[in-house]
């Protein structure tokens, strides 16, 4: 007991001094004064710039889309352009913009009623458009300069195939170049059972902001999955 | 029309709108016991350094102003959120890179007609250190009622706690703080220095 008191005691001591050290240390002041203001200005730069920050982000944030679109809608009708420029094959894309689908559509019929050929009837050919083609994109591709010759469609002036074959079961495609936006049109390189490659105009449907190939390809991109929207009814099965 | 002049609004009024959200008047209320979070920042770190600290209490400050209950005096959470901001300088690995440096500078400069009076302020400087040191439910009450000058019952208020609750931490971190600052080379040889080593060797 004595040493427990003992040890009580020199812990009051100890206590005791350092309670001393701590009232003279409280009478410690720095010898530099804060600079009045700074943290008024602390509190205003550091708390009201990130909702600053955050209002920009929001109006960037809701106009990305916006944004995005009017990009594509600049840059996409002069990358088409490039690659009908640059394109050894006949204008494509733009015969196969909307109004060329519905001419192409009426010349064929015209064309297979001429020709006495065993056309589709009418009725099949409404029945179909817009109908999206269960395709699956080939990763074969065939550079342009090596295309071999019997693959390609002889064509008309307007970029119609003359010939189209109607019996043939798509069953790969690939698609030339670089296609990019909403939808795009395209002509692209379907491998028929039989082996023997065509060319058909489709409708892809390329989601917004993505885009397949670059700009400056010049030889069919390799691609695994096109979503392709439909393809020509004359072409499709 | 006249505005009151800010420093005759009282805390509450300026607490309030700041709970709205107003950072115009807790700018106000932050400059208002700027000197108690200047004490705290200036005890730990000197030059940016302390700057940093006391900004960085009153963002903290701010961020936290939610959970701070008003039952306590605004000047005891404000300081006990400065000392937190000073104890996490003292153990961050920034300051354990600089202090050698920094300190050594501090020494060199001391000249040899102020020696006594610098040696002084080191030692009361290191004490308050060694308090930045401790534990948070230690460091607080000691912080706050020695060299603030709350009572117990408003530490007790702002620690939620009962005040024997307190007092028993208040006692305990005076003795981790007997321990510290009986190794502490900077507590010149003085009578309270003797009786801590002798302390110290009784608790072994």
């Amino acid at each position: 007991m004595q040493h427990v008191s003992n040890n009580r005691k020199t812990d009051d001591r100890g206590a005791a001094a350092v309670e001393a050290l701590l009232r003279a240390a409280a009478k410690w002041q720095p010898e530099r004064p804060i600079a009045a203001g700074m943290l008024a200005d602390t509190i205003a730069r550091r708390t009201r710039m990130p909702r600053a920050n955050m209002a920009r982000w929001r109006w960037a944030v809701a106009f990305a889309p916006i944004g995005a679109a009017l990009t594509l809608a600049l840059v996409m009708p002069r990358d088409l352009g490039k690659i009908d420029r640059t394109s050894p094959r006949p204008r494509t894309t733009s015969a196969l913009s909307v109004g060329a689908d519905q001419s192409f559509v009426a010349d064929a019929k015209t064309r297979d009623a001429a020709a006495g050929n065993q056309s589709k009837p009418a009725s099949d050919v409404r029945r179909n458009a817009g109908r999206r083609a269960p395709v699956r994109i080939s990763r074969k591709t065939t550079r342009v300069g090596h295309r071999p010759a019997g693959g390609v469609r002889p064509q008309t002036m307007s970029g119609v195939p003359s010939e189209p074959s109607r019996t043939t079961a798509w069953t790969t495609y690939s698609v030339p170049r670089y296609v990019a936006g909403v939808s795009t049109a395209a002509w692209i390189r379907a491998n028929a059972p039989d082996g023997e490659p065509e060319y058909v105009p489709a409708v892809l449907d390329v989601p917004l902001g993505e885009m397949y190939g670059e700009p400056s390809d010049d030889h069919s991109i390799e691609l695994d999955v096109v979503p392709v929207r439909y393809v020509m009814e004359e072409f499709n099965e | 029309m006249d505005f009151p002049d800010p420093q005759e609004v009282p805390d509450a009024e300026l607490l309030a709108a700041a709970l709205q959200g107003d950072t115009d008047r807790f700018g106000q209320l932050c400059e208002r016991h700027r000197a108690r979070i200047w004490r705290v920042a200036a005890s730990v770190a000197d030059g940016a350094e302390a700057d940093d600290i006391a900004q960085e209490a009153v963002v903290r400050a701010w961020q936290s102003l939610r959970r701070y209950r008003a039952e306590a005096p605004f000047a005891a959470w404000l300081t006990r959120i400065a000392a937190n901001v000073a104890h996490d300088h003292r153990k961050s690995a920034w300051r354990r890179r600089v202090l050698p440096l920094s300190a050594m500078s501090e020494r060199h400069d001391a000249g040899v007609d102020a020696e006594a009076v610098a040696l002084g302020r080191q030692e009361q400087r290191a004490v308050r250190q060694a308090v930045a040191d401790l534990p948070e439910r230690e460091r607080s009450p000691i912080w706050l009622h020695y060299f603030e000058g709350f009572s117990v019952a408003e530490i007790a208020r702002l620690a939620g706690a009962p005040e024997a609750t307190v007092r028993s931490r208040v006692r305990a971190g005076l003795r981790r703080l007997g321990k510290s600052l009986a190794d502490n080379e900077v507590i010149g040889d003085t009578a309270q220095r003797q009786v801590l080593a002798e302390a110290e060797r009784c608790s072994m």
